[in-house]
């Protein structure tokens, strides 16, 4: 009985070794990409439609497994990454949120652990490596936002006479989290004031979210009201993360006469409350005065 | 049946007993297979992936094919080159001073034109041979020796459905002209989302200027016995998180 069902196996294996040499689909590609590519793990486990980064809506004290894949699509070479996971927030200044992959990682960057740190991938393989996302019980409820990446270790030496390159690619997955609970939405506009770097005449414009979701702005109007006349002028302003206080240079987009304006500030922004929840918007506002010097230009 | 031979062939790999069993189950797995195949079943299926990675240090490979590569973002970027331009020694100027250029290609063919940020970080050079003595350390040239002067971007392709262009623009990231490198990433390129269906490869260019002081490290930089090693990571990152309107300015 073992042989035959040994045969079994035989016949099965064969149709899948040779399945296995069908070169991957990609269009454009002519020769063995040297590029690699990560991707949330269950979908394609359970075969699901494909999921291009990672969602979580978890409580407090609660934790969730999921899974990695790190697909390397050389025929030739194996592919060794090494693992990473990292926050996203806002910077100080500028808005906008991005990836903090260096220093020290306060949220995501510590909650989510990647089972091993580095992993070799066979020519034409993909590896799945489990993922564990644990929420500490102290963390506030809201909306947190972070990366998975993975450095290709084997990378590309580049000799110039005594300089050498040594030129790494990185993929990144984003990291969606909503840690369920109350939630709040604030953005406080904390001052705004006229500098003039150069002579060019740039509003700095000092928020922070005062909240605990995202807050996304979608429409910004400045107007200056002086003596004689006002002006108005529309900037786009970035998201900002739970908690975060950035400052916004934006440049003053035509010729103010000198005087002293009174100057008024409106911000619309949205905000999720609610897991899956629409987002609703909100609106905030600040008023004051800013002196536009002689020999400021725009 | 094809379509799951496509999706999956063999194996888990593990140093942990759980691994060692899950390999049992995978060979049984293949016995159970093959009697299916045999009798033209059409079931063929894995079941240890997930289980058999809930312990740590395990991981499941599988073995990539079409119909797994649509589940992976065909995003790419190609092994970038680097040419800097011959280190002057600076004489009686207070520094050396080399211009530097990062080129590679980008490759979109997702066809939705959702955008993506390129990035650039390093750890700056370092030398086995620089050594302080009288600190003990070695010398290193920091990241933040080397600034992020420009960065342009050249669509060579484009493949789309009609004549008119069907591509992102990408475009620098003028924002961070005269920053300085570091570990952290510097996006330094973005492809502003685009409503248009259409495949695109860019020529990319970001020129890095290297600026060691006379000082320092700079009193042996230079010398031609010391080889200097530089680390730079080129990072792609795509995702509907990425704020295009308002990091990138992108409309």
């Amino acid at each position: 009985m073992k042989p035959l069902l040994y045969l079994c196996a035989l016949a099965a294996a064969l149709p899948l070794w040779s399945a296995a040499a069908a070169p991957p689909l990609s269009p454009l590609a002519g020769t063995d990409p040297l590029s690699f590519a990560i991707a949330p793990g269950k979908p394609i486990l359970a075969h699901r439609p494909p999921q291009r980064y990672f969602t979580y809506a978890v409580a407090p004290g609660q934790s969730v497994n999921d899974v990695v894949a790190v697909f390397n699509p050389s025929r030739t070479a194996p592919l060794t990454v090494r693992w990473s996971a990292s926050d996203a927030r806002t910077p100080s200044q500028g808005a906008g949120i991005v990836v903090s992959d260096a220093g020290p990682q306060r949220e995501i960057g510590t909650w989510m652990h990647i089972a091993t740190q580095t992993v070799t991938v066979a020519p034409n393989h993909v590896t799945f490596v489990p993922i564990k996302l644990s929420i500490p019980r102290t963390v506030r409820p809201g909306e947190y936002q972070g990366a998975i990446s993975a450095v290709d270790l084997h990378p590309t030496t580049i000799t110039q006479g005594h300089l050498h390159y040594r030129i790494s690619i990185r993929r990144t997955l984003a990291v969606v989290l909503r840690v369920q609970g109350p939630a709040s939405a604030g953005l406080q506009i904390v001052r705004a004031r006229l500098v003039a770097p150069n002579k060019r005449a740039v509003l700095a414009l000092t928020l922070k979210n005062t909240g605990t979701v995202i807050d996304h702005p979608i429409a910004t109007l400045m107007t200056f009201t002086g003596p004689h006349t006002s002006y108005t002028q529309r900037p786009v302003i970035g998201a900002l993360t739970a908690g975060a206080p950035t400052t916004v240079m934006l440049a003053v987009g035509r010729t103010i006469p000198p005087a002293t304006y009174r100057l008024r500030i409106q911000i619309t922004y949205l905000a999720r409350l609610s897991n899956g929840a629409a987002a609703q918007p909100f609106r905030t506002q600040w008023t004051g005065t800013v002196t536009v010097a002689a020999g400021m230009r725009s | 049946l094809n379509r799951w031979r496509a999706l999956f062939t063999i194996s888990t790999v593990s140093n942990t007993r759980q691994g060692n069993k899950d390999m049992r189950y995978a060979f049984r797995t293949l016995i159970l297979a093959g009697a299916l195949v045999a009798l033209s079943v059409p079931v063929f299926s894995v079941t240890h992936s997930v289980s058999a990675c809930s312990n740590p240090d395990c991981t499941t490979s599988a073995t990539g094919s079409g119909m797994i590569d649509t589940y992976f973002s065909p995003l790419e970027v190609n092994a970038p080159t680097i040419v800097c331009d011959e280190v002057q020694l600076s004489g009686e100027h207070p520094n050396y001073f080399s211009g530097c250029d990062l080129t590679f290609t980008t490759l979109d063919p997702r066809g939705n034109n959702q955008g993506f940020v390129v990035s650039v970080s390093s750890g700056g050079f370092s030398s086995s041979l620089a050594f302080d003595s009288a600190t003990g350390k070695f010398v290193n040239i920091p990241a933040g020796a080397l600034t992020f002067a420009e960065a342009d971007a050249v669509l060579t392709h484009c493949y789309g459905l009609f004549f008119g262009l069907a591509c992102e623009s990408v475009k620098a990231v003028t924002g961070n002209y005269g920053r300085t490198l570091s570990s952290s990433s510097l996006p330094v390129l973005v492809a502003c989302p685009a409503n248009a269906a259409g495949k695109g490869q860019w020529a990319n260019h970001v020129r890095l200027n290297l600026t060691v002081p006379d000082a320092g490290v700079g009193l042996i930089f230079g010398e031609d016995a010391l080889s200097w090693t530089g680390n730079f990571t080129v990072t792609l990152s795509e995702g509907p998180t990425i704020d295009f309107a308002g990091t990138y300015k992108c409309r």
